[in-house]
């Protein structure tokens, strides 16, 4: 099995196909990490991950081939679904109109949906991460952009939330 | 109630996957290459509209030059031709105005259709 970095190298050496075996290999886990995001929204899920590989592919010749491309895919992602939350509340005042008529295909563990249901969209990001993928604060902070010791109090107080 | 622990545990081993992985990526690849050719349209519209603009550039700079005996002929003779008067201008507006005036006429009452055969 070739390693994801031989596939980017490949793909930017002007081979779209090695692209496809990159988005095979990860769109289950990204559509995992998605559904976890949006809270079982299927569509949704399915739209932020192709909207992920397609904004990867862009970006492609600035990946550091030195790290692991599905830590950086889940930073994409993460962006992806933060500039989703954006769209989505620049058209409340329209969804509203229609929210009778729109109900999403919700899917999954609804027990886990539950439980993070109190947390920001913020929070539900750094909670995912940490307890359902098991990244480490400083991977975390790295994905995000931030500081280590702040995504260790933004966990701590989601935490806070959930007890 | 299940504790904090246990869902945790439970989503873990919760497998998501794509409703048709074969299709999803097909179709990501079509949408990256429309991408691409977009991308190429437009740098060659870039590249063939900065090189009409270069090329007009220069045949414009040219012209000039070309035009040269051209326009220093025009100017001599025009200097030579009496200038119009508003007087002139004034008349040939109203002859127009009078042609037209009656071609109208002539058109409302048909008279143009029977001239017409006539012409033929």
């Amino acid at each position: 099995m070739e390693s994801d970095q031989e596939l980017v190298r490949r793909t930017l050496s002007g081979g779209n196909h090695h692209y496809g075996v990159l988005i095979q290999r990860y769109a289950d886990y990204l559509f995992g990490l998605c559904m976890r995001l949006t809270t079982g929204n299927r569509d949704l899920s399915e739209d932020i991950s192709q909207q992920s590989f397609l904004k990867s592919y862009r970006y492609l010749t600035s990946f550091d081939q030195k790290k692991s491309y599905k830590h950086w895919l889940t930073g994409i992602t993460v962006n992806c679904f933060k500039d989703m939350l954006l769209k989505e509340q620049r058209y409340t005042s329209l969804e509203l109109v229609e929210e009778s008529a729109h109900s999403p295909d919700l899917d999954g563990n609804s027990e886990f949906f539950d439980l993070i249901k109190p947390l920001t969209e913020d929070e539900k990001i750094l909670f995912t991460l940490k307890y359902i993928y098991e990244y480490q604060n400083n991977e975390i902070a790295e994905l995000l952009d931030r500081k280590t010791g702040t995504v260790k109090s933004q966990i701590s107080r989601a935490m806070e939330k959930l007890k | 109630m299940k504790s904090f622990e246990t869902i945790i545990e439970q989503e873990k081993k919760v497998n998501y996957s794509q409703r048709n992985k074969q299709l999803f990526s097909f179709y990501t690849l079509t949408l990256i290459a429309q991408e691409q050719a977009a991308k190429r349209v437009r740098r060659k519209l870039l590249i063939s509209a900065s090189v009409l603009s270069m090329v007009l550039l220069l045949v414009l700079d040219k012209s000039n030059q070309l035009s040269a005996p051209i326009n220093q002929f025009l100017s001599h003779h025009l200097a030579t031709i009496n200038p119009i008067g508003l007087m002139d201008i004034a008349l040939m507006a109203m002859a127009s105005y009078a042609m037209t005036g009656l071609l109208l006429f002539m058109t409302k009452n048909h008279k143009i259709s029977r001239l017409l055969p006539r012409l033929k």
